[in-house]
């Protein structure tokens, strides 16, 4: 018989959860460039629809997915009752990641412990955490395909990632976002909006929603967001972007197809009938709804007359992930 | 806290969340969640017609037998805990051919680790593909997202998303570990189900040396 060998424990492991809920409740404060290059395939088109959260009949808008020089395909009008995944697969050598280094802090600057990170290539994952003075120290143990570094879990904490080059690396001081409890999230309607913090998604009918409910447990489906603070987050949002607002939403993975509609309080004041471009990150291995590691543009959206508002225009949100907006 | 409430009202609320986080994390105990005694091995796993040992967990060595909880078939039956059966390496001895195994894939999954979904995504062709000459797989389960051991409902999800159909068991106290620690996954052994040797130990997913070396493996 295989000599038993338990998951690790607290020390060095992952902590009691009451330790996670105990911080929580506590008061509280170029790279990218090979990815550009990545062409869509093809908009939502039928397939077997995998977990069809609302399903309807009649028309409804479909839109294009987002080429990753910015341009947006075409859309055909049609409505389809479930989707395909575009797919953003490609072929890379393994890369010998070093020793990465991070420290993680809250965003009044203590330190968090025990937050779940993950060194992941599209091939293999390591998993570790902060330790009790938020830091990291994680060597993965072989080559990875397009390695990227993950802080948070999309359960508790938002899930960023930060791509990977060879070698040693400190990714210096990482801010850990703590999403608002399950019991605060806005419930996902069969058709209509869902509000959390400052963003507005709004479903319609003809939508197919698939959440990931192998992380999820049903009472977890509920939509959350937290603001990214865009000076402390720059190793995850590449600041080649140029990323002017960011938000983490949940729950992560969640697909919609045809995309979402999104609505974001206009925090920066931009005058009203200013273009802007929204993009999601990958933080998924299978790159089936973007690129991993790195950020796609999938709409495009104007400040509302009022002032008050960002809605997209065109294209939407077609994966929950981590959401950025700048200006066009 | 309504918006309203008044600064000592706050306070005095911060005081009380903070020392009800307290006795929660006093309270807490140990931070591993009890695994069902039904889906541990602790009456052990004999089987009379297993090769003998020494047992060892690298390349050319013999594994060792281990015994599970799981779906032998998850495509032929309801995804729930009285379907569960047991699984031990041991079903996939067959020093004569007998069964028609020739070799047998074992992998660790956790549903953390996002490289395992990738894998699996494409398991159910292959098994399509690779049982008619041989081959056998047996995936495992053992961490939820959280990195609590994995549970059947775990598990029914697990078959589900993927739609299985290969042998998938839980492993809960990670059996598996004496192969590769629980930080990392997923793990690929390939078994030569004649003398149930190592013949291939691979950490993550490398489909371009996994897949080839099947083949070859197969038609030697």
């Amino acid at each position: 018989m295989l000599p038993k060998r338990r998951p690790r424990g607290w020390i060095g492991g992952r902590p009691p959860r009451c330790v996670t809920l105990a911080y929580m409740s506590l008061p509280r404060p170029s790279v990218l460039g090979a990815w550009l290059w990545i062409a869509l395939t093809q908009g939502c088109s039928s397939s077997t629809p995998l977990d069809v959260a609302s399903a309807g009949t009649g028309g409804g808008s479909v839109v294009g997915m987002a080429g990753a020089d910015g341009e947006l395909a075409g859309s055909d009008g049609s409505s389809p009752s479930s989707c395909k995944p575009p797919g953003y697969h490609v072929d890379a050598e393994p890369t010998a990641v070093g020793e990465i280094q991070a420290t993680i802090q809250d965003a009044s600057g203590v330190a968090v412990p025990m937050l779940p990170i993950q060194v992941c290539g599209t091939d293999q994952c390591t998993f570790g955490s902060s330790n009790a003075t938020g830091k990291v120290d994680i060597i993965p143990k072989t080559k990875l395909i397009l390695p990227a570094f993950k802080y948070g879990d999309g359960l508790d904490f938002a899930e960023l990632a930060i791509q990977l080059v060879k070698g040693k690396q400190d990714l210096g001081t990482l801010v850990a976002l703590p999403f608002p409890a399950f019991t605060e999230g806005g419930k996902f309607p069969e058709s209509g909006r869902v509000t959390n913090g400052d963003l507005t998604l709004s479903i319609e009918a003809t939508t197919t929603v698939q959440f990931d409910r192998l992380s999820y447990a049903d009472s977890e489906l509920v939509f959350r967001t937290v603001s990214i603070p865009i000076d402390e987050s720059q190793k995850a949002l590449d600041p080649s972007f140029g990323f002017e607002l960011a938000y983490a939403a949940a729950p992560l993975g969640t697909t919609f197809c045809p995309p979402a509609q999104l609505s974001l309080k206009n925090r920066l004041k931009w005058p009203a009938g200013t273009a802007v471009e929204l993009f999601v990150q990958g933080v998924n291995a299978d790159e089936a709804w973007a690129p991993y590691g790195t950020w796609i543009k999938v709409a495009e959206g104007s400040v509302s007359r009022d002032g008050s508002v960002i809605d997209t225009t065109s294209g939407g949100i077609t994966v929950l992930s981590s959401i950025a907006v700048r200006r066009k | 806290m309504p918006s309203g409430a008044g600064p000592l009202t706050r306070a005095l609320a911060r005081v009380a969340s903070c020392a009800v986080a307290g006795f929660a994390c006093f309270a807490c105990g140990s931070n591993a969640p009890t695994i069902p005694s039904e889906l541990l091995q602790s009456g052990g796993c004999a089987a009379s017609d297993y090769p003998a040992g020494p047992f060892g967990t690298e390349e050319s060595q013999t594994l060792a037998n281990a015994c599970f909880q799981g779906f032998r078939a998850p495509q032929m039956v309801r995804h729930e805990a009285s379907s569960l059966q047991s699984i031990a390496f041991a079903d996939y001895y067959d020093p004569t051919g007998s069964k028609g195994i020739k070799l047998v894939l074992i992998d660790t999954s956790a549903v953390w680790c996002s490289a395992c979904r990738v894998e699996h995504e494409g398991l159910s062709e292959k098994n399509d593909e690779y049982a008619p000459k041989g081959l056998r797989i047996l995936g495992t389960l053992f961490q939820d997202a959280r990195r609590d051991p994995a549970t059947v409902k775990d598990l029914s999800n697990w078959v589900e998303t993927f739609s299985s159909n290969y042998a998938m068991a839980l492993d809960p106290d990670y059996q598996l570990g004496a192969f590769a620690s629980a930080e990392t996954a997923p793990l690929n052994l390939v078994v030569d189900a004649r003398t149930m040797k190592i013949e291939k130990k691979l950490l993550g997913d490398q489909a371009t040396v996994l897949w080839p070396f099947i083949d070859a493996a197969l038609a030697d």
